[in-house]
């Protein structure tokens, strides 16, 4: 704060003291004091009012400077008022203390907020593993009874089990979880994982397939990758074409990465549309053409590929086919931090 | 050949019978204790050659099961749960449990999964030959023997013959016969499918055995 600032916000005070002043001095001129006498009264009358201003407009700004200074090195900001040294006037005291029961509370009200989430973070994958039984009973029911639906109701059940882990990893991803584990993971298992878990789609609609992955191995969560690379193939699946669909899954070995590119000749994605397809909630004009579809698949595969250092890139032709191209590192250098 | 035996350990009833019932249907001989308070003792009385052992169980805990079969037997353990944390799995490999299979699977993989820790476990036995009106398969080194005369089979025909060789006079879908070679990592299209069937009808007759593989139009195959 300037000196300037500071006095003008104290006009009141100081035209009270210069009203008082020039009385004096018209009383003065009027009942004829000398002017030696008046010079001498105006000293005593302003030299302990601006020693006292100078004084406090000091004490005054060093505590701002420093409130300023620490806010400006803090990086949570909202920790101002607990970091920063106790004020030297009663007044700053008392505002200081204020403020220190403010954020208090709000940081119990915040924690009350925190609670809650992990409550229901806690209960969602709790509700995920109960309700995993009983798809789990009715697999088994329908591989045992066999009638006419039940070919449909089983392609009906895998999507009811794709949306259960899609609601699993969404809270994951949005409640701060680390329960992944890094390690050497050959592509093989989970690219051959993902696809026998989907091989009745993949049989059912007739799409060729060709996987070349052999003797590749990458640093990554083996169940998190899954969970990316079957929102991938099952985007690939729902969105084939009709007839003589292909589905392609090759991993080369870079220098310093493993590129896992999985290319369809699907219906394909509008140009204008590939910017916007990891937001969460983005449907597109084929989400809203095909089926149902939620936008919630790839928005989660982003924020899951962002933790497990994979880098994801997604180039389209209408009509002619999808490629995604996944990035993983093949060492375990970015991960060493966190282990 | 003598049917493996398979202990189911499973509280929920559902899945307790079903699974049964899926795995007897292949050929397995099941048993599936309820007495969970001395389940240990009830899972070792039925002399399992495999146990299925789901974590979650009334008033035990799963690993501890794993832990206490472990030391007293070296039965295969294949572990079944809906915790699918990386640190259950830690925890049950780290108990001696061979694999671990999360909920829900698929019957085709769980199926996949049990066959292969069998082989795993009991290489060297009889199990591997199944035999079919005199006609042998060997499915530890993938030949199949008519009388004197033998031929190797490559891996799809080998499959294929395999799943008709577990349900002889049974009528198998193409879709069923192609998800089984799906769920042995073969991803076969439905042609090459025909092709290896067609191939593997040759390679029987080429050893002096009438074609048994029909073709029943519209619905699949069945050997006969």
């Amino acid at each position: 704060m300037k000196f300037t600032q500071y006095v003008a916000g104290r006009s009141l005070f100081f035209g009270i003291m210069l009203l008082i002043w020039v009385f004096t001095l018209l009383i003065g001129s009027v009942v004829k004091i000398p002017l030696s006498v008046l010079f001498f009264l105006s000293v005593i009358w302003w030299l302990p009012i601006i020693t006292y201003v100078l004084i406090e407009w000091w004490r005054m700004n060093s505590w701002l400077s420093s409130l300023r200074a620490t806010q400006q090195q803090l990086e949570q900001k909202y920790l101002l008022f607990n970091v920063l040294k106790q004020p030297t006037t009663p007044e700053l005291c008392e505002i200081h203390e204020q403020l220190q029961e403010a954020y208090r509370d709000m940081h119990e009200h915040i924690n009350g907020y925190k609670y809650a989430q992990k409550a229901y973070k806690e209960y969602i994958e709790m509700w995920v593993h109960e309700i995993k039984t009983p798809i789990a009973a009715s697999e088994l029911l329908l591989a045992n009874h066999d009638f006419a639906a039940s070919g449909s109701l089983k392609e009906e059940l895998r999507k009811v089990d794709g949306f259960v882990e899609q609601a699993l990893y969404y809270s994951k991803i949005e409640y701060a979880n680390d329960d992944y584990r890094i390690k050497q993971v050959s592509v093989k298992t989970f690219v051959h994982n993902v696809i026998k878990q989907n091989a009745r789609m993949f049989i059912g609609k007739g799409i060729g397939l060709s996987v070349e992955v052999e003797g590749i191995s990458v640093y990554t969560d083996e169940k998190w990758t899954e969970f990316i690379l079957q929102q991938i193939i099952s985007n690939a699946i729902n969105y084939s074409k009709v007839n003589g669909a292909t589905l392609k899954i090759v991993a080369t070995q870079l220098q310093q990465s493993v590129k896992l590119t999985i290319e369809d000749n699907g219906i394909g994605i509008p140009s204008g549309e590939l910017q916007a397809i990891f937001q969460k909630g983005y449907t597109g004009s084929n989400g809203r053409k095909i089926r149902k579809s939620t936008g919630m698949g790839l928005y989660i595969v982003e924020k899951l590929a962002q933790k497990l250092n994979i880098g994801i890139g997604i180039t389209s032709v209408v009509s002619e086919g999808t490629r995604v191209e996944l990035t993983f590192p093949i060492s375990n250098v970015f991960f060493r931090n966190e282990q | 050949m003598p049917p493996k035996n398979i202990c189911i350990v499973e509280d929920d009833p559902v899945i307790r019978s079903e699974l049964s019932t899926f795995l007897s249907n292949q050929g397995y001989t099941i048993a599936a204790p309820t007495n969970f308070e001395q389940i240990v003792q009830g899972v070792l009385a039925t002399r399992p050659h495999l146990v299925l052992l789901d974590l979650q169980l009334p008033g035990t805990d799963g690993n501890y099961i794993c832990r206490e079969i472990r030391k007293s037997a070296d039965i295969p353990i294949i572990v079944v749960t809906s915790k699918n944390t990386p640190l259950d799995e830690l925890m049950s490999m780290n108990v001696g449990a061979d694999d671990y299979v999360t909920k829900p699977y698929h019957p085709a993989i769980l199926l996949a999964r049990i066959e292969a820790l069998l082989k795993r476990s009991y290489k060297s036995d009889a199990s591997s030959v199944y035999t079919y009106k005199s006609l042998k398969l060997d499915i530890s080194d993938a030949h199949i023997q008519f009388g004197s005369e033998a031929v190797e089979l490559t891996k799809n025909e080998m499959k294929i013959l395999h799943c008709f060789m577990k349900k002889p006079e049974v009528i198998i879908s193409r879709e069923e016969l192609m998800e089984h070679l799906w769920s042995s990592d073969l991803f076969v299209d439905d042609n090459t499918l025909s092709v290896n069937v067609t191939r593997l009808r040759k390679k029987i007759e080429s050893i002096g055995m009438e074609n048994p593989i029909e073709t029943k139009r519209g619905q699949g195959y069945i050997m006969r």
